[in-house]
């Protein structure tokens, strides 16, 4: 682990001239692939992606015997990058062609054309052996990528090809956010979709086959994928969506040359998309969107809520059922209630709350101030206990009064009901019921219960 | 065009012999209907009318399989950008990373042009038409955590910034709120006095009366049209909600199932 550490430092203060000019390449696909998937994501059509990705092995492996055949290097860039194309488009064309003219569903479709497309190339790669034209050893460079070896020019073909994929969405921002939104407004507005969508699609499968020696085409489609849906965590606007997606593209990418710079016989490629994969993941885990830790305290914070306030109100039911009595004296009973210890108990007896559940709603009301709590296990309420206790239960009756009075809900019903008013009834809520009945209750500080009050 | 201006425009939605199928049902029959301009209209009609089929295809949306629709005399494409939908909630992604203000800026897009940035401009633009709805104060959130009623509003400040002459809404009264509703009927009044026409699916047949001031009876056919007073009767509502022609339905299914045979598989 420390010479690895040791190894990284090295790396990382005098990365080698090989290594600056990988870094530049996979940061600028990082970048490319993350911009343009966002659109990919939101127009639905990753796993079209994915298929059209697998489908180029066959004009892969066909440009590799072509070009062998036709005395050409056989390991001809832009013949093979022209082939990959090739099939990429037919494969997208297939997926749509099978869909319009069969009872086919799209998963179904997709799933035939991928596996139909990658069956052919695997085919013609078994084939090219025995052609006698041509090795197929170079092909695992471009099935499985070999960032190791890349070049100067490769580098700076991906970046200039990321660069204008990217300029060219910006420039279509508009057509693009329109069409991923709505697209029967984009219809409306007689916009072009279908040029729109192929226009996309055409320029991701550039990128992907610029891409493909990077990370190999089997794997290079999970770049359009992964980086949008982190950065989906991450924002509720579509700018930023655009550019942490990027960076998230180009952070992983590197975070993938690294591990596969420091650990032998690390394969780039599988690093890059594993690395993408653990950035989504932690995202997941504390994204501030809809982050799994983030939703997860705000129900915990309300659960608690929710329970404090349970007690209280408990609480004062309670007290109030006490001291009926002396209530009818005309006593101001708050006053009177005040001072009365209780056992915490029989107030949630018939709320089967967990003995955990009670011992720390009570902890957390007596960090707060609401409740004293006195020998023999039994409580009192503070004067600060008693004014939220006396608020949350005036809440709480006035919602059901308003419930029985102005809703069509048969009172029956609105015991079950009942149970949620503290989930429902916000702050504003609560005002305004404040509001409304307050003619009604001038002399009282709070009605009785309504559905304990006998109907006149 | 030869005709005085005012002649040519007396019309702002003509259909001629509109016919719709379905999977050779017939949602549209032979329609033919005029509306008026400077008309809040309604078009009313039961379930599976064709109410909704009938906006969708003058839009083409969906294809019709015979007949024509012209607006203010001319096709739907010379026009387009006289004319402002409003479609029903479900055709857009909730989920979308939008707030209600770019929502609306989108109206704009139009106008504005390819390869040009939106820019203040467009966004004071919005922010004056989510006003006039009510919405300014949501005008950054994302459109998903707005209300139903909220959204219509938001869609509905998108069709004003598009500064229309005709205005299609496909059921803006469904599932909203009562402050909704009221912006609604008195954006409509506005845009009349303005000069411009609204067209409404509506299946509410109790306020049909006091929101419309014209009316399209529709039932596949049309069963009557002209203005709500003289039109709007019980006999037309009973020829309207009466039921289809159950010859005609047999007929298509008959027609149906012989051009299924003959199909090649």
């Amino acid at each position: 682990m420390i010479e690895w550490l040791l190894e990284l430092r090295a790396l990382l203060l005098a990365p080698s001239h090989n290594l600056q000019v990988i870094f530049l390449g996979v940061t600028f696909l990082g970048c490319a692939t993350g911009f343009l998937g966002c659109f990919l994501l939101f127009r639905k059509k990753s796993l079209i992606s994915d298929t059209v990705g697998h489908a180029t092995l066959p004009g892969i492996t066909l440009a590799f015997l072509l070009g062998g055949s036709l005395g050409f290097d056989e390991k001809n860039y832009a013949l093979i990058a022209l082939g990959g194309m090739l099939f990429g488009w037919f494969s997208s064309l297939g997926v749509k062609w099978l869909q319009v003219n069969s009872k086919i569903k799209a998963d179904a479709s997709l799933a035939i054309n991928l596996t139909f497309f990658y069956a052919i190339g695997i085919v013609v790669k078994s084939i090219i052996p025995h052609s006698g034209f041509a090795d197929s050893s170079g092909l695992e460079y471009y099935m499985f990528g070999m960032v190791a070896s890349m070049v100067t020019d490769e580098a700076l073909l991906i970046l200039w090809v990321s660069l204008g994929a990217i300029v060219v969405c910006s420039l279509f921002f508009k057509e693009l956010n329109i069409l991923c939104f709505d697209e029967d407004f984009a219809r409306v507005q007689g916009l072009p979709r279908r040029r729109v969508d192929e226009g996309l699609m055409f320029l991701c499968l550039l990128v992907a086959i610029i891409g493909m020696s990077t990370v190999g085409l089997l794997l290079v489609m999970a770049m359009f994928i992964i980086p949008p849906a982190t950065a989906r965590l991450w924002t509720q606007s579509m700018r930023p969506t655009l550019i942490i997606s990027a960076l998230c593209g180009a952070l992983g990418a590197c975070f993938g040359v690294i591990l596969s710079a420091t650990i032998t016989n690390m394969p780039a490629g599988a690093a890059i998309i594993v690395s993408m994969a653990v950035i989504f993941a932690l995202s997941l885990l504390i994204g501030l969107r809809k982050g799994i830790l983030v939703r997860k305290l705000s129900v915990l914070k309300l659960e608690r809520r929710l329970a404090e306030n349970q007690f209280l109100r408990a609480a004062f039911d309670n007290l109030e059922h006490q001291q009926q009595v002396r209530l009818l004296c005309g006593l101001p009973f708050s006053k009177q209630l005040a001072d009365v210890d209780f056992n915490p108990q029989t107030v949630v007896d018939n709320r089967c709350w967990k003995v955990s559940k009670l011992r720390s709603v009570l902890s957390r009301l007596k960090k707060q101030g609401a409740i004293l709590v006195r020998e023999n296990k039994l409580v009192r309420l503070t004067r600060k206990g008693m004014d939220l206790a006396i608020e949350t239960a005036r809440t709480h009756r006035l919602t059901e009064l308003y419930l029985l009075e102005h809703s069509e809900v048969a009172s029956l019903y609105i015991h079950q009901f009942v149970e949620q008013i503290e989930e429902i009834t916000t702050p504003e809520i609560a005002r305004e019921l404040n509001e409304l009945f307050e003619a009604r209750l001038k002399e009282e500080l709070i009605p009785l219960e309504p559905h304990e009050k006998p109907l006149s | 065009m030869s005709t005085p201006l005012d002649e040519s425009e007396k019309a702002v939605l003509s259909a001629k012999h509109l016919t719709v199928c379905y999977d050779r049902k017939p949602a549209l029959w032979e329609v033919d209907l005029e509306i008026p301009a400077q008309t809040l209209t309604a078009i009313i009609g039961p379930n599976g009318a064709g109410k909704s089929t009938f906006l969708k295809a003058a839009l083409g949306l969906i294809p019709s399989n015979s007949g024509s629709i012209n607006f203010f005399n001319q096709p739907y494409e010379k026009v387009k950008h006289r004319i402002a939908y409003i479609p029903q909630r479900g055709s857009v992604d909730w989920d979308y990373p939008i707030n209600a203000r770019d929502v609306v800026v989108m109206g704009l897009y139009k106008s504005m042009g390819l390869f040009r940035w939106v820019g203040k401009k467009e966004r004071a633009q919005a922010d004056e038409a989510l006003d006039r709805v009510g919405m300014l104060a949501f005008a950054d959130r994302q459109i998903g955590e707005l209300s139903g009623g909220q959204q219509q509003r938001v869609f509905l400040a998108r069709a004003l910034v598009q500064k229309a002459d005709l205005y299609l809404m496909d059921e803006p009264f469904v599932g909203i709120d009562a402050t909704t509703e009221k912006v609604i009927l008195r954006l409509m009044q506005e845009l009349k006095t303005e000069g411009a026409s609204v067209v409404c699916v509506h299946h509410d047949l109790p306020t049909v009366a006091d929101y419309f001031d014209h009316i399209a009876m529709l039932n596949v056919q049309v069963v009557a049209s002209g203005a709500m007073v003289d039109t709007f009767t019980e006999e037309a509502l009973k020829k309207c909600y009466g039921g289809r022609s159950d010859v005609l339905t047999k007929l298509t299914d008959s027609l149906a199932r012989l051009e299924e045979l003959r199909r090649p598989l």
